[in-house]
Formats: C-alpha cells, sequence, structure tokens
C-alpha cells in the first residue's frame, strides 16, 4: 500500500530532476539583459587598467557582467549580431561590444552609451560579449 | 644647413618604417571556428575577434586570440571548455606566429588566388608547437587578402586533457577553420 502511493511520488520526482538537468545543459549563454551589473567603468578606465596591467585587470573584470560608459566610435549591425565600439581615449584601441542578433540599437555615431556585456579579456581592445543597452 | 641636414636624417629613418607600415596589413574582427565530431554529439565554436597581422611583401603573419571569446551554442559546454580544458584565466590567449610561403615566384601582393603554405608556432594552452598547414589567399585589387584554412589539431598535443566521463562527447581531433580578410593599416 506504502510502495503504491510512493511510487508516483518517485517518479514525479525523477522526471522533474530530469527535466531540470535536461534544461540546465541546454541553457545558452546568459545575455546581459535584465541582469544587475557586478562592476560599473567608463570606458577609458577599462581600456586603460587592462592597457596598464592585462593580467590584474582580468582579474578583476574577466566573466564580470560589466557597465560600461562611453562615447559611440562606430555601429555595426548584421544578421549574425551587432557591435557597438565605445572611443577609449586610445585610437589604437577600443572597447568592443558585441550584441546577439535582434538588439534594437537606437544609437548613432558620437552618442553617449550606458551598455552591459561579459568581458572576455583584452587583444587590442577590450572585449565584451552578449551585451544590451543599460536603462 | 643644419636644418637640411636634420631633414635627411629624418627621412633616412622615417621612409623605412613607412614602407613597412604600408606594406602591413590588419584585422581585429578575423574568423576561427572549430568543430568536434562524434556519434554523440556535435560540438561548434566561434570566435569572430581575431586580431592578426599579414606582410604581404614578407609573408609575415601573426595572429592572437582570446580563448574566452569562443562562443559556444551551450553555456554549459562554453564553461567546460573554459574552466576544464583550455583553462582560459591561466592561459587567456592563443597564438600563432609564423610565415606563408608561396610558391615560387608568385607574389602575394599581385590581385589573384594564391596557394600557400603557412608555418610557423601556434601556443595554446601554454604549449608551443610547430605547424606546416596549406592556405588560400585571395588578394584584391584594392590590396585586401582573404585568407581561408582548415587544419586539424589534437587537444592531446597541447595537453589537454578530456575527462573519461566527457571522452565520447569530444573528438580526438578538432577542425579548425580560420578566416581573415586583411585590409591596409
Amino acid at each position: 500500500m506504502k510502495i503504491r502511493f510512493l511510487l508516483p511520488i518517485v517518479l514525479l520526482v525523477v522526471v522533474v530532476i530530469g527535466i531540470m538537468i535536461y534544461r540546465a545543459a541546454e541553457a545558452r549563454p546568459p545575455s546581459a539583459a535584465g541582469r544587475s551589473a557586478d562592476v560599473k567603468v567608463t570606458a577609458t578606465t577599462l581600456f586603460a587598467e587592462f592597457q596598464q596591467d592585462e593580467v590584474n585587470a582580468g582579474k578583476r573584470y574577466n566573466d564580470k557582467l560589466v557597465e560600461v560608459t562611453g562615447s559611440v566610435r562606430s555601429i555595426t549591425a548584421g544578421s549574425e549580431g551587432a557591435e557597438i565600439i565605445l572611443d577609449s581615449g586610445d585610437p589604437m584601441g577600443a572597447v568592443v561590444c558585441d550584441f546577439n542578433a535582434g538588439e534594437k540599437l537606437d544609437l548613432s555615431k558620437g552618442a553617449s552609451a550606458r551598455i552591459q556585456g561579459y568581458c572576455a579579456g583584452y587583444n587590442m581592445d577590450v572585449l565584451l560579449q552578449r551585451c544590451s543597452l543599460s536603462q | 644647413m643644419r636644418n637640411a641636414r636634420h631633414l635627411l636624417y629624418i627621412t633616412m629613418f622615417l621612409c623605412p618604417l613607412l614602407a613597412a607600415a604600408q606594406d602591413k596589413l590588419a584585422t581585429r574582427n578575423g574568423v576561427i571556428t572549430f568543430f568536434s565530431s562524434t556519434p554523440m554529439e556535435d560540438i561548434t565554436a566561434v570566435n569572430s575577434k581575431v586580431a592578426s597581422v599579414l606582410v604581404p611583401s614578407s609573408g609575415a603573419i601573426e595572429f592572437s586570440a582570446l580563448v574566452k571569446a569562443f562562443e559556444f551554442r551551450k553555456a554549459m559546454m562554453q564553461e567546460h571548455f573554459n574552466e576544464d580544458y583550455m583553462e582560459s584565466d591561466k592561459f587567456p590567449k592563443a597564438f600563432f606566429k609564423g610565415k606563408v610561403m608561396p610558391p615560387t615566384g608568385d607574389d602575394l601582393s599581385r590581385p589573384g588566388i594564391h596557394a600557400v603554405s603557412v608555418e610557423g608556432d601556434l601556443t595554446m594552452h601554454g604549449v608551443t608547437r610547430h605547424l606546416t598547414v596549406p592556405a588560400t589567399l585571395t588578394t584584391a585589387a584594392d590590396g585586401s587578402v582573404k585568407a581561408v584554412c582548415d587544419f586539424k589539431v589534437k587537444p592531446i598535443d597541447y595537453g589537454i586533457t578530456v575527462p573519461s566521463v566527457v571522452r565520447e562527447k569530444i573528438a580526438d581531433t578538432l577542425d579548425l577553420k580560420v578566416q581573415i580578410t586583411y585590409t591596409k593599416l
């Protein structure tokens, strides 16, 4: 009698756990949209910190959700996604913000922007991925 | 007279530098894609922020890629790739430094398609290996160059070990595709 009562509950728990594991395994890398930033910084400071000490800046920013403010140097949009380049104060480098396809980017060159994205590090430019425009 | 001598020295010093700069082609948006195919699972990752420099006159070529900039379809794959296999906090970049070798008499700056081999050192996960791979360079009339190269790497050659739990999901040999469009600096 007890087993007959418990069996459906055990089965239900197994199914729920299975669905949770499947969803976790299939989840896409998170977008920055709707999340609160771990750290806020200007584009010029972020770039300067990486340029001066890449290792320590990497420890501070890599994998973190970074909110960056700066002036838009250029915007490029395509079917695969879009890219906003923020001025770093150095013509040789910039803060590159990558957006997933479908993001609405109502900005123009020279405008002031507040963007948050996951920092991937520094390779001539500082790269932020899966970005969203901050309100 | 003194000013003229200064001008001569400056010209003699700057001319080679300017000539080298004019010859250099570069990009910050090169693309490297890797594929792993097994009966259990196919895995693809793309990095579209590869920085690279090519000097057609000498054939010198270099690129560097942020490991964390490889994007996967699934978050868990990306996490395992960075934390368990590539250890991207410890080894944040992959580098290649080498030389493009066109067939004898072929000039890479001439517009057209050039079948070349690329020889050099690939460093990733802190391990450097010497490679020679075939590639195709297409030089346009404006001097820009499109480079395409397909080759294979074995993770084990770079000290990357795959835990036995997921060994059936990750191929022993990965296919890499490099697609880079170089423009003048």
